[in-house]
């Protein structure tokens, strides 16, 4: 059940009403009913896994008990470990196992002996990812003694499985959700109607932006071989406006959905393309799990205390692991590899919090000063995309190679019976309309917002792509 | 409460307003405008002969030089071969063309692995949606055919978002704009270019169907109405030839005319498609075996 689905539009307006109108007496009907809907949401995909993460939420929660009743340090770190190893243990199963099997067997068989490698071909259970991490951080900030453990089975589960994150986040903290489901929710008109606002412009960005790059930048990274050298610049531009279109648009829904049940999530995008700098973009780029990132390992290692060697090793453990967090392919581990190589020159020159804050009102030689900077790092982040986008590590360097060395910039037309160009005036009206709003959580909400719903209403009606059913990119990781 | 049940009304109904607006603004621009694709062509066409007439999918439309048909024989001639196209497609055709009364000289119907394929196709379907309510043909072969029919007649706009790929904004605002289509639908012939892409991974099916509805009907269809059709298979490049699928077809069609071991590799574009001169080779083979004694 994708949320530009039919099935979404009709399963949330049901659970909508149960929720205030049904089981609104306690904060216990709320959660329960709660749990039923986001547990009848994710069997959807395949009701088979449903085991898994009811298996992983109640690990985490009996663990969590048995760490904070520990008597001993020892013991402590006892269930600590059992927990993290059996959630690691379940992701690396589902999602790693294959690839290090080939990868070995490919290793030795460089070495001139043969290997036949047992695969287990298994289906990704989709967001084992993303509740596996939250299960985790629930984790390590109880052996860390930041929070007491959850006694309450239905709201730990509730943290866990809460429909609207359950499959591609936002990454939440226990800090900042568990408090939310504690305490019986009622229903506040403003924050009900900024939910409204942010589906809608998250379904802007996903069905307009998103799935309309998408066509075109399928149409270029599948043929890279015979795309001149404009045609594979605007395939990287394509892709950077799909992957962003597609996940902060399913982030605004998810946002948007929760506020419609009286609990805020964290923010996920904060217009990362108009980021000054490769650590600003960090920091506006799929927030949650940077920080996640940040507070779990990159601190635990040292952070950026310690010598110059240290950080260096650190920058690259947090990007290559943040790479491998998104697939079981060396394409992603290359794709980490060379944002660490970005963000280092900024690191090791103490430059890499330059830019902290928003852009303010914006003068014409601040102007001047803030496009190069802009530009630059969105050319970088697009570079780094085709890793991220290519099938192999040899097409991603094929497809830079050609980009550099064709050279030729006409228009070409693509076997998608559209021309490269075609999207470009969408994403400059994309990007001017962000622009303009990059203060605000959504565009819509504030004056004239009845006329911007419906412009925005038109847009998807009229611009949206509906003819080839595409889910969401952050699903499958 | 009340407030927001409100608002979410006046958006509902703004989204149904909108969508009734669109689907009506789109329908008229779709019937009034200049033909844009072989569908709406073969619409406009009423009450005339064409000698001969092609159907069938890319390998009709970029292989049959229908100016060259035209310069050897003298007669009019039709290339209704569309990319992508199924039986299904040609069969809703040829049903316009008849009730159109265009009479058919001769028929011609490209038949190669598509004998498998029973279901319909989103081609000649989707450029029909804006007449589901206003052609009788469209309306009935859809509702026949077609799961999607319910919606696409009765929910607004439904049909132009669900086919946007062929009938959404960018084809609504080249009509509203009168652009003219590349291909001069008056001949229907586009030829490939030179160059041989190399194309291994085609393959003929290895099995067929016991039998092929649509094809049964558009075979009815014919004798019913009495037009002559001819069957052929288009040439295939060497790579796929070890297949013995066209002899499995050749025993569900015995008349077929199997041109698909005739042309040499150096003549194709890819594996199931000609090039220009390929093209021209072809087609004057097809004149000598089908059309010389009618000069």
């Amino acid at each position: 059940m994708f949320f530009n689905s039919l099935s979404f539009a009709i399963f949330l307006p049901i659970v909508f009403f149960l929720y205030w109108f049904v089981f609104n007496s306690s904060k216990k009907a709320q959660n329960t009913l709660l749990i039923i809907a986001s547990y009848y949401f994710y069997s959807c995909w395949d009701w088979r896994f449903l085991f898994l993460l009811v298996f992983s939420t109640g690990l985490d929660y009996f663990t969590a008990l048995k760490i904070e009743n520990s008597r001993s340090k020892a013991e402590r770190k006892t269930w600590f470990w059992i927990s993290v190893g059996v959630n690691l243990g379940f992701l690396g199963v589902f999602k790693y196992y294959d690839f290090f099997a080939v990868s070995f067997s490919k290793l030795i068989e460089g070495f001139g002996m043969q290997a036949n490698p047992f695969l287990l071909n298994l289906v990704l259970p989709v967001g084992i990812s993303f509740y596996t991490f939250h299960g985790l951080s629930y984790i390590i900030d109880i052996y860390k003694e930041r929070i007491r453990a959850e006694r309450n089975f239905i709201d730990y589960a509730l943290f866990v499985s809460y429909f609207p994150l359950l499959v591609a986040g936002p990454i939440e903290r226990a800090t900042h959700l568990l408090p939310q489901v504690k305490v019986k929710r009622s229903f506040d008109y403003q924050q009900a109607k900024e939910g409204i606002h942010q589906i809608l412009w998250g379904l802007v960005k996903k069905i307009v932006i998103a799935d309309s790059c998408a066509q075109y930048a399928n149409a270029v990274f599948d043929n890279y071989e015979s795309m001149n050298s404009l045609s594979l610049v605007l395939g990287a531009v394509y892709f950077a406006f799909q992957i962003y279109g597609d996940f902060s648009g399913y982030s605004d829904i998810a946002l948007g959905t929760s506020k419609l049940f009286g609990i805020n999530l964290l923010k996920n995008f904060d217009y990362p393309y108009f980021s000054r700098d490769i650590a600003e973009f960090w920091r506006r780029w799929h927030i949650s799990l940077s920080s996640w990132f940040r507070d779990y390992l990159y601190i635990p290692l040292g952070g950026s205390q310690g010598g110059t060697w240290m950080k260096i090793r650190n920058t690259f453990i947090i990007f290559l692991v943040s790479g491998f967090w998104h697939g079981a392919n060396w394409t992603f581990l290359a794709w980490g590899f060379l944002n660490a190589l970005y963000f280092l020159p900024l690191l090791l020159s103490n430059k890499n919090r330059t830019h902290t804050g928003n852009i303010e009102g914006v003068s014409f030689i601040q102007g001047m000063k803030l496009i190069p900077q802009i530009g630059l790092t969105f050319a970088l982040t697009c570079l780094a995309w085709i890793f991220f986008r290519a099938r192999t590590i040899t097409d991603a360097f094929g497809y830079i190679k050609r980009m550099f060395s064709n050279w030729q910039f006409k228009p070409q037309y693509f076997n998608i019976e559209r021309y490269n160009f075609e999207l470009v005036l969408m994403l400059v009206l994309f990007v001017g309309f962000e622009w303009f709003n990059r203060y605000k959580i959504e565009p819509i909400s504030g004056k004239y917002s009845y006329p911007k719903i419906c412009l925005a209403i038109i847009v998807l009606l009229l611009f949206g792509v509906y003819s080839e059913y595409k889910s969401f990119i952050y699903f499958q990781f | 409460m009340q407030q927001f049940i409100r608002k979410i009304g006046v958006i509902l109904l703004t989204t149904v307003l909108l969508l009734c607006l669109f689907d009506w603004a789109y329908t008229e621009v779709y019937v009034c405008s200049i033909p844009r694709n072989k569908t709406k062509y073969v619409l406009g066409l009423k009450d005339q002969k064409i000698d001969y007439v092609f159907l069938g999918s890319s390998r009709v439309e970029n292989h049959i030089d229908t100016q060259l048909i035209k310069t050897l024989t003298s007669k009019k001639v039709l290339n209704l071969g569309i990319q992508g196209a199924k039986l299904d497609d040609n069969y809703l055709l040829l049903q316009l063309l008849i009730h159109n009364n265009v009479k058919i000289g001769k028929l011609f119907l490209q038949v190669d692995y598509i004998f498998n394929t029973e279901s319909i196709s989103t081609i000649v379907s989707s450029e029909s949606l804006p007449y589901i309510r206003k052609n009788e043909i469209i309306r009935n072969h859809l509702e026949k055919s077609n799961p999607d029919y319910l919606a696409y007649y009765y929910l607004p706009f439904y049909r132009y978002q669900v086919n946007d790929y062929k009938i959404g904004f960018r084809e609504f605002f080249s009509s509203v704009i009168s652009k003219k289509s590349k291909t001069d639908f008056t001949d229907g012939f586009v030829p490939k270019q030179v160059k041989f892409i190399k194309n291994n991974n085609f393959r003929l099916p290895d099995s067929i169907i016991a039998q092929n509805k649509v094809f049964n009907q558009i075979d009815q269809l014919c004798k019913d109405k009495n037009i002559e059709v001819i069957y052929f298979c288009a040439p295939f490049c060497s790579t796929v030839r070890q297949s013995d699928y066209i002899d499995k077809l050749k025993r569900k069609i015995p008349s077929l005319k199997d041109y698909s071991k005739t042309l040499d590799d150096t003549l194709f574009y890819n594996c199931g498609h000609l090039n220009g001169e390929g093209a021209k080779v072809f087609t004057r083979m097809l004149v000598k075996d089908c059309m010389q004694h009618e000069k």
